[in-house]
């Protein structure tokens, strides 16, 4: 079952681009990640599941409501963290997350008590006199207090430090584990790559892939860097599956994608003072589809 | 009902001034007119001065030296008060949300944004409604413990007439920040609109060929001039008077279910 479906998704405000055919669907269960860098559209597609801001077109659906025009129904089970929280500043820690609370019908004030023991979140304080760190854990508190069914995250980590990350993520783990739902949205691929099962990678407002961990790290990739004694020529590393080809001095890195058995020969006929072979992590994938441009 | 509340709690002490400095303002125009009462000074000085300066008080042949008649001059500039303050208030109960970025928060609750609109909307009255008994009640302990015959039912005249007034500019308000995104000018636009009604109700006294202005500009629709010394309410001003009210209000309710917010 879909928890979220999105179907041709395309935001423009005015002219400029927000997100344009934006298509995904995030299964029962499963935290899935968004990642980009910042301005690719990752806010603009979460902002308009919520119905915060309207699409130019396409349809969107959360627990197979829809999400233009059903959003109070659908909200009632989504707990959200914005990548910036901004909350009333004359109030009370306690009394926003009242606030906050009030509006679903439940008693929630045992799991307030619960999340802020966790987050190490002081609740006699003002807003106006938190730090950029602890506002986020207000936000944190905030989103998961109604128990919610899915939980969209936006950048959440931006402001804590590592340790309240490595709560914060175990808290997220647990929740999933009770079967929520995650979409979390990052630009950060070690996180992405700790949590979550599948990712989309979205670039200038266009989804570019969508595909699990395991599959996007299984492709095979190889990292490989030799150092030489003497110059190569510059297209003797010119064949089916090499990417991301960089020279400094005589060392020569590359990524490959292919056949072993062709580049181990290749690297024979050289005169090689040093080599390493490894898997890329993900960070380096990400930013090889990111550099490969339209064709990826 | 829980954004009504917190609407109440958060103008708690932005009513308290307007409340205190509109109070001042009467206790000051008490002062002044019992230290020239019996002098004779202020009526000759108000019946001789020119009709353009006239205007500026309302342009009424009142008796200042009587209590109401002194408090009918007054009163214009309560009204403006009180106007600006309904109208600033329209706007920024709803234009603060986006302009402390805390939309995102509230409208991520499981609410519509009509619910939201109704109850800032029903906030907004009630705070006008409040700042409304609060100048009538200054007004009759101030002005007629001070005076020697009672003035109490054309302070309740004035007053109904000055809330249809606070309802009409609230609602503009209202329906300014729920059409346009940007917050931090909706305001401005707005206390233009209201300087500019006003002095159109001035204009409308200075010259003969002006007098028009007086249907355009709500500022003459329940002046103490028209309300004490002329026929009373106009039912084609209430009549007018509602259906703007009616028109902004459902129009901010179209456009703030349509736009985006600005986020």
């Amino acid at each position: 079952m879909n928890v979220i479906e999105i179907n041709n998704l395309t935001k423009y405000y005015g002219k400029s681009r927000g997100i344009i055919d934006v298509s995904f669907n995030v299964e029962a269960g499963e935290i899935f990640g968004f990642i980009g860098p910042n301005g690719a559209g990752k806010s603009t597609t979460i902002r308009t599941l919520l119905g915060l801001i309207k699409p130019t077109s396409g349809t969107a659906f959360i627990f197979g409501k829809n999400c233009f025009t059903d959003g109070k129904e659908i909200l009632k089970d989504v707990g959200y963290l914005p990548s910036e929280v901004f909350y009333y500043d004359g109030m009370k820690v306690i009394d926003l997350l009242k606030y906050s609370a009030s509006f679903y019908k439940k008693d929630c004030t045992k799991r307030i008590y619960e999340l802020a023991e966790i987050m190490d979140l002081d609740l006699n304080k003002k807003i106006e006199e938190l730090s950029f760190g602890n506002k986020k854990k207000v936000g944190i508190v905030q989103g998961l207090l109604h128990e919610p069914k899915l939980i969209i995250l936006d950048e959440p980590t931006s402001g804590l430090d590592p340790l309240m990350q490595q709560k914060f993520f175990e808290l997220i783990k647990q929740e999933n584990q009770k079967g929520v739902t995650v979409l979390l949205s990052s630009h950060i691929l070690s996180e992405v790559q700790k949590l979550c099962n599948r990712v989309a990678i979205i670039k200038e407002g266009r989804i570019i892939k969508i595909e699990t961990i395991e599959n996007l790290r299984g492709e095979n990739y190889k990292r490989i860097i030799i150092e030489t004694d003497t110059d190569l020529s510059l297209d003797y590393f010119n064949i089916d599956g090499v990417n991301d080809f960089t020279i400094n001095n005589h060392t020569y890195s590359f990524l490959y994608k292919g056949d072993i058995n062709i580049i181990i020969k290749k690297l024979a006929m050289l005169n090689i003072k040093n080599i390493t072979i490894h898997e890329p992590d993900l960070e380096e994938i990400f930013m090889h589809y990111y550099e490969k441009g339209e064709d990826a | 009902m829980n954004i009504f509340l917190h609407e109440l709690k958060s103008y708690r002490k932005s009513l308290l001034i307007w409340s205190l400095c509109l109070i001042l303002l009467i206790w000051m125009g008490i002062i002044e007119f019992l230290s020239s009462k019996g002098s004779n000074s202020l009526s000759e000085l108000y019946n001789n001065l020119p009709p353009s300066l006239k205007a500026l008080m309302g342009g009424g042949d009142f008796n200042v030296e009587t209590a109401i008649g002194y408090y009918s001059v007054l009163f214009i500039y309560i009204e403006l008060i009180v106007v600006i303050h309904a109208a600033l208030l329209g706007v920024g109960i709803i234009s603060k949300e986006e302009k402390d970025k805390t939309i995102e928060f509230l409208l991520t609750r499981p609410l519509s944004r009509n619910s939201v609109l109704i109850s800032k909307t029903l906030a907004t009255f009630v705070l006008i409604l409040i700042l409304n008994i609060v100048i009538l009640l200054a007004s009759i302990i101030i002005f007629n413990t001070n005076s020697d015959e009672s003035i109490i039912s054309e302070l309740m005249k004035l007053m109904v007439g000055m809330l249809f007034l606070q309802i009409l500019f609230g609602s503009f308000g209202l329906f300014i920040a729920s059409l346009r995104k940007q917050a931090k000018s909706s305001g401005s636009i707005v206390l233009g609109i209201v300087l500019g009604m006003f002095i159109m109700s001035i204009l409308a006294d200075l010259h003969k060929s002006l007098h028009f202005l007086r249907h355009l500009t709500p500022f003459r629709y329940f002046d103490a001039k028209t309300l004490l010394l002329e026929s009373g309410f106009k039912l084609i001003y209430i009549f007018i008077c509602i259906i703007l009210t009616t028109a902004f209000l459902l129009l901010s309710h179209y456009f703030y279910n349509k736009r985006d917010l600005s986020l």
